[in-house]
């Protein structure tokens, strides 16, 4: 039923519902590494000297561990909207775009960032995703909303530079606009390198 | 075992953070102290008052307190407490017949003499007197019959910004590390009347948040540009131990109504043996900066600075696999701790790296090493030494020197090797010169890191020997959030350091200048320069050293004050640093009667207590008599002329390089980051939603 609300369920054109499966697992897997504890979340977090001496999963890992669980939560939420947009269209991109936009925005941080010991949490990816969902809808559709959607999210980031810090979000760890930026350009770089695939797939 | 791959310096950091959790609950404390079976009857310590205000770089601690006598007999009040970190203790009051007497600094054996001439006429008299590293010790008499006698204390220090965090302690706890003091003295550490702790931060830089660790329910209010924090006592029961914090303050609602229940007969004295902590944290992202306070009382003149630089450096992480050599306490004052210390030890060797090595050397009187030399952090050699770490006993004195050398020995030259001590005492056993301690460490290379456990450990000893094998030392309260002291040891020995640093300034006349040798800076790390200038106007200043072996400068300019009166306070913290720098050369040289006089001549100039003087209050006639000159008194007029000044002026940014930053990077945090969204992103993130309709013909028609 809840599926069916959030709309997270679609037909096909054969009149079947199709539900973004991998999405939904992905979500769960991530309650589930948030479940496990702190031993979970140190093994897993981005480690700038765990990295150095040779931890290198957590590149990718580091984006799935969480600080609490409003960090999570809001996180978690706009997964599963933007996983579901790019799993129901492009089944195969969606993976490809997290791990894409998850080692951008860790790569930045390594090598740029050099103040920053530990990251973690999915914003960074999901400002990535955000810029394929949206590019796959304009392209399909070119409805100007998903257009909208992405310069109002160009505009939160402004927002967050110029702040530093999100709208709502309070927590102990240091929120950082330049994952959020970083991430969105990840998925504006991994979207073109994957839209000749896309088109042929369309 | 992927969970070994972990940094293998952390988990020695865990263990040291350990050993601090052992420390059990104190025992000795600040108090009234009275001599052991002398029949003398107990003073009470009637209120004790607190405020501390952390501004322009340094903080101001001023404690008021009065001593009550319940007794049929005039008495005499001995008041201890623990020597706070650097602290320049610049004001003695005493309230005679209703009106205070600022105190006077002599040297130290006249002052005493000075002290008993008085009280052996039954005149009004106090002292305070430095012994050593250990403790301040303040004498009052007399404290009359049924009457309070009420005194203030006020000491300054820089304030201490690590990693972006500032911490502030009002040491309480004594280390007991003076064993004959501990046999000859009882304290009574009971508040019987008021306490309160009110501390003020106005910061330049913006503060994003207060913490105090170890009292959870201090209440904490931001206003504005200030931060404040109080704790009191007044109305509630308050036990010093951390299970009871939560009665610190009236806001506890349900204290409250504890309190005035008339059947709660406790104990509603407050007990001063428990350190109070303050961690205030600055926003994120500032940029590494350069800040100068100065005072300069007129253009013509001597200018005196403070210059603290907040690197902001690129420091890359280490890797690959070390030696570890561990030298542990084990003498008399860690019993009772032992146990969880072994606890310690065995979750720091679970997370070595396989690629490190480690030694166990520990040290009573004697020394001796569980490692037959240097073994592989394997499964089975951990369990081994963990088991036989946990069966040793602790006990007799401390013989730290032979603890040093047996753990240089056997050192592996092809491999990096860093030792890690942690004691919580003093040298009192065997070679106790710090002169033979430091040529002991020059014969080789390697880092000493030291963790300082507790107060009054012999911290110029300890910071001495890191100072020289450019390790740092840390010092840890059992108030401190040992979380919090493991990510500070952990992003100093995961990352390169800025070694043989060096500070120059050049374009306007400098001397005087303090610390002379700088050693390493580590991750985090602030360096503090004071001197003095002549002139004004433009000057360059290089902070240099080498990274990772390559040479380094950082380079920027600003301009020195021509008049600057607003922190008279800078004098007399120039002299208690030059102070400290001259007792750090007697202690590596030697004692020098030249060295001694320079000591006593600015203790007496900028009115500082220390090894060689003493602060003294008459009545105001005896001053006179006596041909005492109201130096300090002048100087303490000055300075709370310019405190009343700031008070009520907005806090103002120290920082000097703005328009030619010193460094490019900011400044390193203890936060991590983290990638967050909120309810506003998810609610842009919305109309995607729209997406998953089903498809219309519509919307195949571009792709087709």
């Amino acid at each position: 039923m809840l599926l069916k609300n959030n709309k997270l369920v679609e037909k096909s054109s054969h009149g079947t519902l199709k539900v973004p499966w991998l999405t939904l697992c992905l979500a769960v897997m991530f309650i589930c590494i948030y479940a496990l504890g702190e031993n979970i979340f140190n093994l897993l977090v981005f480690d700038r000297a765990a990295i150095a001496n040779g931890d290198f999963w957590r590149f990718f890992t580091g984006h799935m561990v969480h600080y609490n669980f409003d960090h999570l939560l809001w996180d978690l939420i706009a997964f599963v909207i933007l996983g579901s947009v790019i799993e129901l269209n492009h089944p195969q991109q969606l993976m490809l775009s997290l791990l894409i936009s998850s080692i951008g925005v860790s790569f930045w941080l390594y090598y740029f960032e050099p103040i920053i010991l530990t990251y973690c949490g999915l914003s960074g990816a999901l400002n990535g995703l955000l810029v394929i969902a949206s590019m796959m809808l304009w392209n399909k559709t070119e409805s100007c909303i998903y257009l909208f959607v992405m310069l109002s999210t160009i505009g939160k980031i402004c927002y967050e530079f110029t702040t530093n810090q999100t709208v709502f979000v309070s927590m102990s760890a240091h929120p950082m606009p330049s994952s959020h930026l970083v991430g969105f350009i990840s998925g504006l770089i991994c979207f073109f390198l994957l839209r000749k695939k896309v088109n042929m797939i369309e | 075992m992927k969970t070994k791959r972990k940094a293998s310096i952390r988990s020695i950091v865990v263990f040291m953070c350990f050993a601090l959790v052992a420390i059990s609950s104190p025992v000795y404390a600040a108090g009234l102290l009275t001599p052991k079976d002398s029949g003398l009857p107990v003073l009470d310590i009637k209120d004790h008052n607190v405020k501390v205000v952390i501004e322009d770089g340094y903080a101001i601690t001023t404690v008021d307190q009065s001593f009550f006598n319940p007794h049929g007999k005039d008495l005499e009040a001995v008041y201890s407490f623990p020597v706070p970190d650097k602290a320049a203790v610049s004001e003695f009051t005493m309230w005679i017949d209703g009106k205070p007497i600022n105190g006077e600094v002599l040297e130290k054996k006249k002052a005493r003499e000075v002290y008993e001439d008085q009280k052996s006429k039954n005149k009004n008299t106090g002292i305070t007197e430095k012994n050593e590293y250990k403790t301040f010790e303040i004498s009052v008499y007399p404290v009359k019959v049924g009457q309070e006698t009420k005194i203030r204390l006020s000491y300054i220090q820089p304030a201490q910004v690590d990693t972006s965090v500032g911490r502030y302690v009002y040491q309480l706890e004594e280390g007991g590390v003076d064993e004959e003091a501990l046999a000859f003295w009882t304290t009574n550490e009971k508040v019987t009347g008021t306490f309160s702790f009110d501390l003020v931060v106005r910061s330049g830089y913006p503060v994003a948040s207060i913490r105090l660790p170890n009292h959870p329910s201090a209440e904490i209010i931001q206003q504005g540009d200030k931060w404040l924090v109080h704790l009191d006592n007044t109305l509630n029961s308050v036990q010093s131990n951390k299970d009871q914090d939560a009665a610190l303050t009236i806001n506890n609602q349900q204290d409250l109504d504890a309190a005035v229940q008339p059947v709660a007969q406790i104990d509603t004295a407050f007990r001063l043996n428990t350190d109070i902590v303050v961690y205030y944290k600055h926003a994120e992202n500032l940029p590494g900066s350069v800040g100068l306070v100065a005072y300069k009382e007129e253009a013509g003149k001597r200018g005196t600075f403070m210059m603290t630089v907040t690197p902001g450096m690129d420091l890359q992480p280490l890797a690959g696999g070390r030696d570890w050599v561990f030298i542990l306490d084990i003498s008399g004052s860690m019993q009772g701790k032992y146990a969880t210390l072994a606890e310690g030890v065995s979750r720091a060797l679970n997370q070595l790296n396989p690629n490190d090595r480690f030694r166990i050397v520990l040290f009573n009187s004697r020394e001796s090493e569980l490692t037959n030399g240097f073994v592989n952090a394997t499964p089975a050699n951990i369990d081994q030494y963990v088991k036989a770490v946990t069966a040793v006993q602790p006990n007799e004195s401390t013989n730290l020197y032979a603890g040093l050398q047996l753990g240089l020995k056997r050192l592996d030259s092809d491999r990096t090797s860093s030792l890690i001590l942690v004691t919580d005492g003093v040298a009192n056993v065997g070679e106790t010169q710090q002169r033979k301690f430091i040529e002991l460490l020059k014969q080789y290379d390697v880092r000493l890191f030291t963790f300082i456990m507790g107060n009054s450990a012999n911290e110029p000893l300890l910071t001495a020997l890191t100072r020289v094998s450019n390790g740092f030392a840390i010092n840890v309260s059992n108030s401190d959030d040992i979380i919090g002291k493991i990510l500070l040891a952990q992003s100093k020995v995961n990352f390169q350091a800025l070694h043989g640093a060096k500070v120059q300034i050049s374009g306007i006349k400098t001397v005087d200048i303090n610390p002379k040798d700088i050693g390493s800076v580590y991750r985090g790390q602030q360096l503090i320069v004071f001197g003095h200038y002549f002139g004004s106007g433009r000057a360059n200043i290089t902070l240099s050293g080498k990274i990772a072996g390559q040479e380094k400068a950082y380079t920027t300019e600003f301009d020195f004050p021509d008049v600057a009166l607003e922190n008279p306070e800078i004098e007399r913290l120039w002299a208690y640093a030059t102070i400290e720098t001259l007792m750090q050369d007697m202690e590596d040289f030697g004692e020098d009667p030249d060295m001694k006089n320079s000591i006593t001549d600015l203790g007496v100039e900028y009115g500082l207590v220390t090894d060689y003087t003493s602060m003294v209050v008459v009545e105001d006639d005896v001053f006179q008599e006596l041909g005492i000159d109201r130096r300090n008194m002048t100087r303490i007029k000055k300075e709370y002329a310019a405190r009343e000044v700031r008070a009520v002026s907005t806090p103002r940014s120290t920082r000097v390089d703005s328009a030619s930053p010193m460094f490019n990077n900011n400044r390193p945090t203890f936060a991590g980051g983290a990638g967050a969204l909120d309810p506003m992103s998810v609610l842009i993130f919305s109309p995607l939603l729209w997406g998953l309709k089903p498809r219309s013909k519509k919307s195949n028609k571009r792709v087709a």
